[in-house]
């Protein structure tokens, strides 16, 4: 009996062992949590006012602080005047020592690794300015976001041309208010963003495309981890730089061929702008390029033997006199010539195959004149019978001219082209043709 | 009626000393008498090391090199003949105990329990023993059976400040009673509110329930059921810089303040019970079978920080400390300045990350895969994450044993192990924060693909809440079955033995959840992994004359590679390292032995080649923000050197001792290195040459020394001292150092290239420990006593016990990752009063 006493006395001792787990070590207790000051609201335009003052604050300043004196003071901002010399000496740098909040959604944040600890803020309906946050940390800000930034502490300043507030700290200075609030992206020509006003902004661009050079090739180098400027254009010729870093998630993805939208966030460096692609979801080329072309036709001779031009389902008629179309070496592959015999009239015809239109089709050529007196005339027949006259831009000087891309738009089915030259007694004239296309685009 | 009570006693003295307690700290080093215990965790791979890693088995033998080496020894981490403790074979009523990963033995599974498990049968190196076949280090078998236990109580309370503040145990064994009957249990607590070091904790529980029937003279049923769980938090290693900046080296980075109160984010918590049915059979004078079944199931978890999207909170993160910033005199200044002067730098700022949890507005779409479904709340930054190995194990062990002369003896056993352990994680503390969503950050940066960042493929964007799953789940099944055939004779002027042992491993990796990274290598089962193996031994016992003795062994044995090193990136998906296959093992040693009644002495060398070795490690990678793998195959190591004891007995009251070890532990090829990352399928590095041949393997001292005199008195007292020496310790290799792929950028003679490929050798020295004890008898049936031990009484504080290279290397910045370190604790006791009824 006494045995068992013991055996169970030391079996109740056990017994903490059984109530080790929950009460023991427990739950920490969670700390009090304090909340981000409000303090005044700010505006991102009031904060491009101020980074305006910065950065031609030697000459302009005057002109800032008579606008919106009142409003700074009331805001407890210091007064650019009075610390001007401060300013120029501090490299153009504004540190905000009171609480204020400013406002605004994040359209670009640092998580696809296209920019590092940074993030874009852009302001609502009224407030139709955006700002770059430099982040201590990257991380923590998503797009969408639709946050309050406590500005105490914070630096504006100019990073290289582009307006940003430097050593924002995510947790300590951004309060995020609510999620999933995309902007729209705002539409503007390309010609526009070198207004400056679209800065650090998010745009949508239409009627782009890379240029030649840069499609197929990859947006930034991934495996070098290196960043990569490339080039857009629109149709008239503008271009622009998307620049993508060789962190970004879609850094190894080719670039599109096709013309078309895309949505960028326009940042500048120096005196350039540039844009970042968020996503290349957003990159929409799907489009014909332009300056593209399907040709239906195309003759540059380069393949036809030299003497009198008689390649297959061509007609060379000398109407009057003996001038025929004649295949002759040139520096860069074969040309036709035609030249006029001076003691005769001359009418040569060299018509096409039959060439079956599409809708939107086009001809060009090139021609060059080596002798005035002749001419030189295109033209168009559905029948091979009534021919009708083209408006094409023929040479009128030795000089190589282009025909531009003369529109067929009125014409459909099978065609032939003509090119009638005619020569007058006495004129020994001479035209060279080359490089005859039928294309659509 | 009187001693009735004093359990009672114990109950109340372990309650309030639990209420006292809520951080604590484990350091399962040098237990009550410098027995060197082990706690092997998952932590221990993310670290490469940690502090309560130490020695192999140099408990109490016949060998007296190993009995004066063991009590001293441990507290330097040294291990026996170099040996990794995987060659050191525990068993417990002869079911083997090892971890069925790692092989390692697990102390930590009884710890508490040094009543009831002191009943040990030691057996050291390549000798014979009577349990099983043994590994490279020798075998204990433990026995619980408790007709064998003296029939009386104890209770004692220990105090110490080194794993723990406090000890409290009580133990009560009734012997075996007339109705056949024998039943033991015992008890203990163990706690501390801070240990050794900084921010660590250590609360500790333990049971033991024991009962025997002896049905005749034949025929006996044992049953033990124990268990240990405890809470500790952890320490961390600390470079040369935290030193230089803080003064000491026992920077623990793990733990900081919340609302005023310590807290650790690494925090191992285990309960892993056992339960053994033995049959002992008698089967005749000359023939014993004893037959064991044993159950081991439970939790095993090390709490870990893990954050998304923000900067790496721990405080010891490499761009916190002004080394990083050589090159720029003001941030240099500044983080010294606040290293030195503030004294929340280079701790967790717990508040701060309850701050950024409960701000952190976020909505999460297409959660579980259903576009119509979206969750808004505070998303968690920072999380604590409990990363789990639950085990389920179950064991037989039949050995039979025969006498069959004088001279002959055999034993003969067969052995089977089936483990299943689930690797898992689970959210342990959101912080403040709403949910945690479970994709992989470091994929997400890397690729535009929503599929690729799922944790979860089969669930995708789910959010998790405390207690959830989350991350990896996969089981780890192993099924290994042996049988072993000694015979031992024993002739006048000779003595000799053979040993053979065969075996079958086989395992593979059952995945749970479907990676979005690897959707085909991680979910469902894998292939088998099978391999055969053989073992023999053998051991001469020449008696020059009746004191003078000459043995020999010698062993040879393949292993199958260890579950743990087999798999390149077990949590994520089921490759296996390349060329997998079983390690071949030759150890032999040679010693000659003293022995009369007042001087033993025992000389012996010693040499051991492993070859085609794989081993592997993990660690968390903080800027691929995951686990990376070094997956070495083709490792060829070599051991050898010389051990040396003495024991004199000076006068019949006082004793001295001394003990020698001392030897290389050496790399012996260049191995293949494979690296890999858990959330990438591109391959960091594939077979790559590791030049490591003839460099040391490290991580315990090559050269240990000690001397101690004892006086006991003929009036139950004793008093006794140690002096002691560690040297020739070296860091342990990372070996992507040791590439050409990582020197590419070095023309031959650049002053750096010796700074990366020279091995640093740790700092030595010598400690001095004193114990006594004096005990009483009261009415000749109690015994009232203490000991005491005070460890390096001299408070060297500058012996490293082991360090490392860190598994980051940057050839542009050599010093970017410094070494880091494991201090030996300074001063530092031990005090037990016990009461025996």
């Amino acid at each position: 009996m006494k045995h068992t006493i013991k055996i169970f006395a030391v079996a109740l001792a056990i017994v903490p062992a059984f109530m080790f787990s929950g009460c023991i070590q427990g739950k920490y207790d969670t700390p009090e949590v304090s909340e981000v000051p409000v303090g005044d609201t700010v505006t991102i335009t009031h904060l491009w006012d101020i980074y305006e003052s910065l950065t031609t604050a030697v000459t302009n300043y005057d002109l800032l602080i008579a606008d919106d004196s009142e409003l700074y003071d009331s805001l407890g901002m210091i007064d650019h005047r009075k610390y001007d010399s401060v300013m120029a000496a501090c490299g153009g740098k504004y540190q905000f020592k009171k609480d204020h909040s400013v406002f605004g959604y994040i359209t670009m944040s640092d998580k696809i690794g296209n920019i590092y600890k940074s993030a874009y803020l852009q302001g609502g309906a009224d407030d139709d300015k955006a700002i770059n946050l430099h982040l201590l940390s990257s991380g923590g800000v998503y797009e969408g976001d639709y946050v309050r930034v406590n500005l105490k502490g914070l630096v504006l300043s100019d990073y290289s041309g582009m307006i940003q507030l430097d050593s924002v700290h995510v947790d300590n200075n951004i309060v995020k208010l609510e999620t999933r609030k995309f902007l729209e992206p705002e539409l503007v020509d390309m010609e526009n963003i070198g207004t400056g006003s679209y800065v650090g902004k998010l745009v949508k661009l239409r009627k782009v495309q890379f240029q030649q050079q840069y499609v197929g090739t990859t947006y930034a180098d991934k495996e070098g981890q290196k960043t990569v400027n490339t080039y857009i254009e629109d149709e008239y010729g503008n271009t622009m730089i998307v620049r993508t870093s060789g962190y970004a998630n879609f850094a190894g993805d080719t670039i599109p061929a096709g013309s078309g939208s895309l949505v960028a966030i326009v940042s500048r460096y120096n005196t350039e702008y540039q844009l970042f692609i968020r996503n290349t979801d957003e990159v929409q080329l799907t489009g014909r390029r332009f300056g593209d072309v399907d040709e239906l036709f195309e003759n540059n001779f380069d393949a036809s033997p030299v003497g009198e031009f008689a390649d297959a389902g061509w007609q060379n008629n000398a109407v009057q006199g003996s001038a025929k179309w004649m295949v002759q070496a040139a520096t860069d592959g074969n040309i036709l010539s035609v030249s006029g015999n001076n003691a005769e009239q001359n009418e040569t015809w060299l018509i096409t195959p039959e060439i079956t239109l599409q809708s939107n089709s086009y001809l060009s050529f090139k021609t060059r004149m080596m002798t005035s007196g002749n001419t030189l005339t295109a033209m168009i027949s559905t029948d091979g019978t009534n021919w009708i006259p083209l408006p094409a831009n023929i040479a009128a000087s030795t000089d190589w001219a282009i025909s531009g891309d003369v529109s067929l738009a009125q014409y459909s089915g099978s065609i032939r082209i003509a090119f009638k030259f005619e020569s007058p007694v006495g004129v020994a004239g001479k035209y060279f043709l080359d490089d005859v296309k039928v294309f659509t685009k | 009626m009187k001693r009735k009570f004093l359990p009672l006693i114990f109950v109340c003295l372990s309650a309030t000393a639990y209420a006292q307690t809520d951080t604590t700290k484990n350091n399962d080093y040098l237990e009550e008498q410098a027995v060197p215990t082990i706690t092997l965790t998952e932590s221990e791979i993310e670290e490469g090391s940690q502090d309560n890693d130490i020695s192999t088995l140099l408990q109490s033998s016949q060998d007296v090199y190993v009995n004066s080496a063991g009590y001293t020894f441990g507290q330097a981490r040294f291990r026996f003949r170099g040996y990794d403790n995987q060659n050191a074979e525990v068993l417990m009523n002869g079911i083997y105990v090892n971890d069925a990963e790692n092989g390692r033995p697990v102390y930590s599974n009884w710890g508490g329990l040094n009543d009831v498990m002191r009943f040990k049968t030691n057996t050291s190196a390549l000798h014979f023993s009577d349990y099983s076949f043994g590994g490279l280090s020798g075998v204990t078998n433990i026995s619980t059976r408790v007709s064998e236990f003296r029939q009386g109580g104890s209770v004692s309370y220990a105090n110490s400040n080194r794993s723990y503040r406090h000890r409290a145990m009580a133990a009560y064994s009734t012997g075996l009673m007339a109705n056949g009957w024998a039943f033991s249990a015992a008890a203990s607590t163990r706690l501390a509110q801070k240990c050794y070091i900084p921010g660590t904790f250590y609360e500790g529980y333990a049971y033991f329930f024991g009962a025997e029937k002896k049905f005749n003279d034949h025929h006996s049923l044992g049953l033990t059921i124990y268990g240990s769980p405890s809470r500790s938090g952890r320490s961390g290693a600390a470079t040369a810089e935290t030193y230089e900046l803080l003064g000491t080296n026992y920077y623990n980075p793990n733990w900081g303040y919340q609302n005023g109160k310590v807290r650790n984010a690494k925090v191992g918590y285990f309960h892993q019970p056992r339960i053994i049915l033995s049959h002992y059979w008698d089967i005749d004078n000359t023939m014993k079978l004893q037959t064991s079944a044993s159950y081991m199931f439970g939790r095993g978890g090390t709490t870990a920080l893990n954050w998304y999207d923000a900067p790496d909170p721990r405080p010891d993160y490499y761009r916190n400390f002004p080394s990083y910033y050589d090159d720029d005199e003001n941030m240099f200044a500044q983080l010294t300045n606040e290293w030195q002067n503030d004294e929340n730098k280079g701790l967790l700022d717990w508040d701060h990350f309850y701050f950024a949890n409960m701000k952190n507005l976020y909505t999460v779409t297409n959660v579980g895969g259903n576009p119509n479904d979206s969750i808004t709340g505070n998303r968690a930054k920072y999380i604590i994450e409990e990363r789990r190995n639950d085990i389920s194990r179950f064991d037989f062990s039949s050995r039979l044993s025969k006498i069959f002369t004088d001279e002959i003896k055999m034993v003969a056993g067969v052995n089977y192990m089936m483990n299943q352990t689930h690797y898992f994680k689970v959210i342990d503390d959101l912080l403040g924060a709403d949910w945690w969503l479970d994709v992989d950050q470091f994929a997400e940066r890397d690729f535009n693909d929503d599929n690729y960042i799922q944790s979860d493929l089969d669930n995708p964007n789910q959010v998790k809440k405390e207690g959830d799953l989350f991350g990896y789940n996969y089981l780890a099944n192993i099924h290994k079955a042996d049988a072993f055939a000694e015979a031992e004779f024993k002739y006048s002027k000779v003595e000799f033995f053979t040993a053979l042992k065969l075996s079958y491993t086989e395992y593979w990796r059952d995945g749970k959840m479907r990676n979005g990274k690897f959707p085909d290598g991680s979910y469902g089962a894998s292939e088998h992994q099978r391999f055969f193996n053989y073992a023999v031994k053998a051991g001469v016992n020449y008696k020059i004359t009746g004191r003078n003795f000459l043995l020999a062994n010698v062993a040879y044995l393949t292993r199958a590679p260890y579950f743990r090193n087999a798999y390149v990136s077990p949590r994520t998906r089921d490759n296996v390292v390349p060329n997998l296959k079983s390690e071949t093992i030759f150890s032999g040693d040679l010693s000659y032995f003293f022995r009369s009644p007042n001087f033993q002495l025992k000389i012996t060398g010693y040499y051991t080649e492993f070859r085609n070795g794989t081993e592997g490690t993990s660690f968390y990678h903080d800027e691929l923000n995951t686990f990376v793998n070094y997956m070495m195959t083709g490792v060829n190591k070599v051991h050898y050197g010389g051990e040396f004891g003495t024991e004199v007995k000076i006068s019949p009251t006082v004793t001295a001792t001394a003990a020698l070890g001392y030897g290389r532990y050496m790399y012996n090829s260049r191995p293949s290195v494979t690296i890999t990352q858990d959330n990438s399928s591109e391959v960091l590095a594939t077979d790559r040459t590791v030049y490591i041949k003839n460099y040391h393997i490290g991580g315990t001292p090559e050269l240990a020394a000690t001397i101690g005199v004892k006086y006991s008195a003929p009036k139950y007292w004793y008093i006794g001292a140690n002096a002691n020496y560690f040297g020739e310790n070296y860091v342990t290799i990372n070996p992507e150092k040791h590439t050409v792929e990582a020197l590419d950028i070095f023309v031959v003679g650049d002053p750096q290239l010796e700074t990366i490929l020279g091995q640093e050798k740790l700092k030595g020295g010598f400690t001095l420990d004193i114990y006594g004890g004096k005990s009483w008898r009261i009415q000749h049936k109690y015994t009232i006593g203490f000991t005491a031990s005070i460890s390096n009484v001299t408070h060297n504080t500058k012996i490293a016990t082991s360090g490392f290279e860190q598994y980051r290397f940057d050839k542009t910045n050599i010093d970017k990752f410094p070494n880091k370190y494991y201090y030996m604790y300074g001063i530092n006791y031990f005090a037990n009063l016990y009461f025996r009824f």
